[in-house]
Order: C-alpha cells, then sequence, then structure tokens
C-alpha cells in the first residue's frame, strides 16, 4: 500500500521509460511553475509546454526541495511543482519533514528514481532499488505518497493521486540513461530571474485552501 | 515517556567494550551513567555527524560494536545517514535514538514535526535491519537483550522526556576523545563486542 493510485505490482526496484513517464505529467500540467535539477532538467525540457515556467536547479544540488516550499509558501496562490532526483533528495532527506511541517497544500514533489547519479556518469545511488521513498514520505508525516515504476498505472492512477491530499509526494521509478547534455537556457539565475518576473506578472489571489 | 537517564543507566549495564559515540544531550547523560568513559566519544561542533563518525568507526573496525546515542533534532539534520547507514549495512552497529521533540543544548525549542515523524518507520523503509521504539521503560529493559545483540544496523528509538539545558558535561573534548580513542582501538586487548 503506497496509496491512491498505487499498483499492487510495485516493487521499488521497477521502473519505466522516464521520459514517458514526465509526459504524461506534462500533460496535465498548466500554469504551474516547475522546478527542475540534475536529470530533470534535461528530461523535462523535452516534454515542457511551458520552459517559460521552468526553473533548472544545478547548483546547489539538493536544494530544489526548499526552493519549492518556500515559493510555495510565498505564493500560496499559485501550484509548483518540483522535479527532484533521488540522489539529490538523499542529499538532503530532512526538507520532507520540513515539508510535511510547514505543510503548503500548493506542493507536488516528484522524485525521479532513476537509482543513480547520471549527470556525473551513472554512479549507484545508495540504497539503490531498497529505499522505499514513498514509505520514508508516510514516515515523515506526507500522507499523500505514491510510487509508479509501470506507464499504464501512472496514466490510470495519477487524476486520483493528484486529487488527493496536499502537499502531495509522487516517485516516479524510471530507468537510468546515459549522461544528457544540459539543453540550453539552463543556468539557474536566470531561470530564477524569468520566474521571478512571472510571477510578479500574476496579481496574489486567495490562497489555496488545505486540502 | 521515558527519563532519558534510566533507558542509558540500563543500556550502560550491558555495555562491555562497545565504543560508544554520543551527541547533544546525550552527550551529557551518558556520561553520568558511563560505566567505560574512556571508549566513549562525544561529537562537539559537527551536529547531525554523530551517526557518520560512529560508521566511520564501525567499518573500520568491524570487529569492534559501535554505540551511537543520537538525537532527534540531530538526526533531522541528517536524515540521508539512515540511507547511508542501511546501504553500508554494518553487522556492529546500533542507533539509539534520544527523541525529547526538541533541541534542549539550545533551550528547548520544538524540532520541525514533532509527533508526526516516526523516525522507526524511516529507518525500516531505508532499510536498516532491525527498528524499535519504546515509549516505556518497562518495554525497553525487556528487549535490551535482542536490541544489543542485533541483526545490526539496529534503530532504537527512546521517547524521552525533554529536560532543561545541562551543564557542560566536562569531559574531554573531541579532538582530545580522537588520540585516546584511536590508541585504545590499537590495543590488542580490545578484543570487540
Amino acid at each position: 500500500m503506497t496509496g491512491p493510485g498505487h499498483s499492487p505490482h510495485e516493487t521499488h526496484g521497477s521502473r519505466m521509460d522516464g521520459l514517458a513517464a514526465l509526459r504524461i505529467l506534462s500533460r496535465v500540467r498548466k500554469d504551474q511553475p516547475v522546478i527542475t535539477t540534475m536529470s530533470t532538467i534535461h528530461d523535462w525540457s523535452v516534454v515542457s509546454a511551458r520552459r517559460d515556467l521552468d526553473v533548472h536547479i544545478i547548483r546547489p544540488m539538493a536544494e530544489c526541495g526548499p526552493l519549492g516550499i518556500g515559493l510555495a509558501l510565498g505564493r500560496p496562490d499559485i501550484e509548483f511543482w518540483v522535479l527532484d532526483g533521488d540522489g539529490s533528495l538523499l542529499m538532503n532527506l530532512g526538507c520532507l519533514v520540513t515539508m510535511a511541517h510547514m505543510s503548503p497544500p500548493n506542493l507536488v514533489y516528484v522524485v525521479y528514481e532513476n537509482g543513480t547519479y547520471d549527470t556525473t556518469g551513472g554512479q549507484p545511488v545508495p540504497g539503490a532499488g531498497r529505499v522505499d521513498f514513498p514509505a520514508i514520505a508516510r514516515a515523515c508525516g506526507l500522507r499523500n505518497a505514491a510510487r509508479f515504476s509501470r506507464l499504464e498505472d501512472l496514466e490510470n492512477g495519477l487524476d486520483a493521486f493528484l486529487a488527493g491530499p496536499r502537499p502531495a509526494f509522487l516517485t516516479l521509478g524510471v530507468a537510468p540513461a546515459p549522461r544528457r547534455p544540459f539543453p540550453e537556457l539552463t543556468d539557474t539565475g536566470p531561470s530564477l530571474r524569468r520566474l521571478a518576473q512571472a510571477l510578479t506578472q500574476r496579481r496574489p489571489g486567495p490562497p489555496l485552501p488545505p486540502r | 515517556m521515558i527519563e532519558g537517564t534510566d533507558a542509558l543507566r540500563l543500556l550502560a549495564a550491558e555495555r562491555r567494550d562497545q565504543v560508544v559515540v554520543t551527541h547533544m544531550s546525550t552527550n551529557f547523560d551518558w556520561a553520568q551513567v558511563s560505566p567505560r568513559p574512556e571508549l566513549d566519544i562525544a561529537l562537539n561542533g559537527a551536529m547531525g555527524k554523530a551517526s557518520s563518525l560512529g560508521l566511520g568507526i564501525a567499518l573500520a573496525r568491524p570487529d569492534v560494536g559501535v554505540w551511537v546515542l543520537d538525537g532527534d533534532g540531530s538526526l533531522l539534520m541528517n536524515l540521508g545517514t539512515l540511507v547511508t547507514v542501511a546501504n553500508a549495512a554494518p553487522k556492529n552497529f546500533l542507533h539509539v535514538l534520544y527523541e525529547n521533540g526538541t533541541y534542549d543544548t539550545t533551550g528547548g525549542q520544538p524540532i520541525p514535526g514533532h509527533g508526526a515523524v516516526d523516525f522507526a518507520q524511516v529507518a525500516k523503509a531505508a532499510g536498516y535491519a532491525r527498528t524499535y521504539t519504546f515509549e516505556a521503560i518497562e518495554d525497553f529493559q525487556n528487549r535490551l537483550k535482542e536490541i544489543v545483540t542485533g541483526p545490526h544496523p539496529t534503530l532504537a528509538v527512546l521517547k524521552v522526556r525533554s529536560r532543561e539545558r545541562r551543564p557542560s558535561p566536562g569531559i574531554p573534548s573531541t579532538a582530545q576523545s580522537y588520540a585516546r580513542l584511536r590508541e585504545l582501538l590499537a590495543a590488542p586487548s580490545l578484543t570487540g563486542a
């Protein structure tokens, strides 16, 4: 049992194609700012329909979660998505407790679990295939935590998962891929400034309700 | 809720020649009950890293038992250590978590997520061989032998009462302890747990 939409066939180690999984996610993305890091910088840029609202955290590694929490708290009227990596999250695992503690209802946290440090050459992350990220998230106090590693399960279960409590924690079990180049326009600073400008232009509305 | 020093006294009675790494609140509390202070090392100045130091000793000396007496506020600063420890899977590593819900050494501020975080479940999901949570001293006492024996790595969470800030424990600094411990570990008389 790892939450709504969770497949009974799920095991920690199973993997789907990452790009195809992100394509499913991008179909339900509207105008949420998306914070990407490491492998998801490249892969999300391939499928994203709103690259103007994407942020790329190259340095500091492992801080895209805290950035997402800060943005969500600072603009409670806007939903934010974080696309973290498993290697990055392991460097800052305590941020799950911070997230549960602050409990922003406008944050969706996705872990792209490929089991490797793809951007540095594919070294395995500690505990790859054995660490149960949704179980850790639940133990940290996040009620809505799920893992998908089959495209058809993700396709069928994503809506129900996203309709659940927030902050929501989603793990995508994806296959590792060879090191890929960062796309153009991915510097952290310019992407943050671009987002700041876009957010300034959105008139603040009422906070999204707790759920 | 457990009185922390009561639990540590029980633990101390089971202690043979394990190296014990203490941290923050347990620096003081363990110093009150430790039967072998020469094998203790109190970690100061690197908050959150007691388990990382203990893991290093455990890996370098697999014949020696290592106990880490960690705090909940400290562990939260280095939560990924649970995955590192589980991944290394040292058979000689006992991790005791002193969960008082507060940063006692800095004046009793509440830690984030207190009451909502289940540390034993986090450790289990990370891959620890055994995990326990104790709220009553009797339960801890009843399971103490198996906690010490393993299989390790083990995390034993003790829900202990928050206390006033303690005075300086009056024990050697971390730097002083390194040299002493290194010498003792090199001696043939220390056979391990």
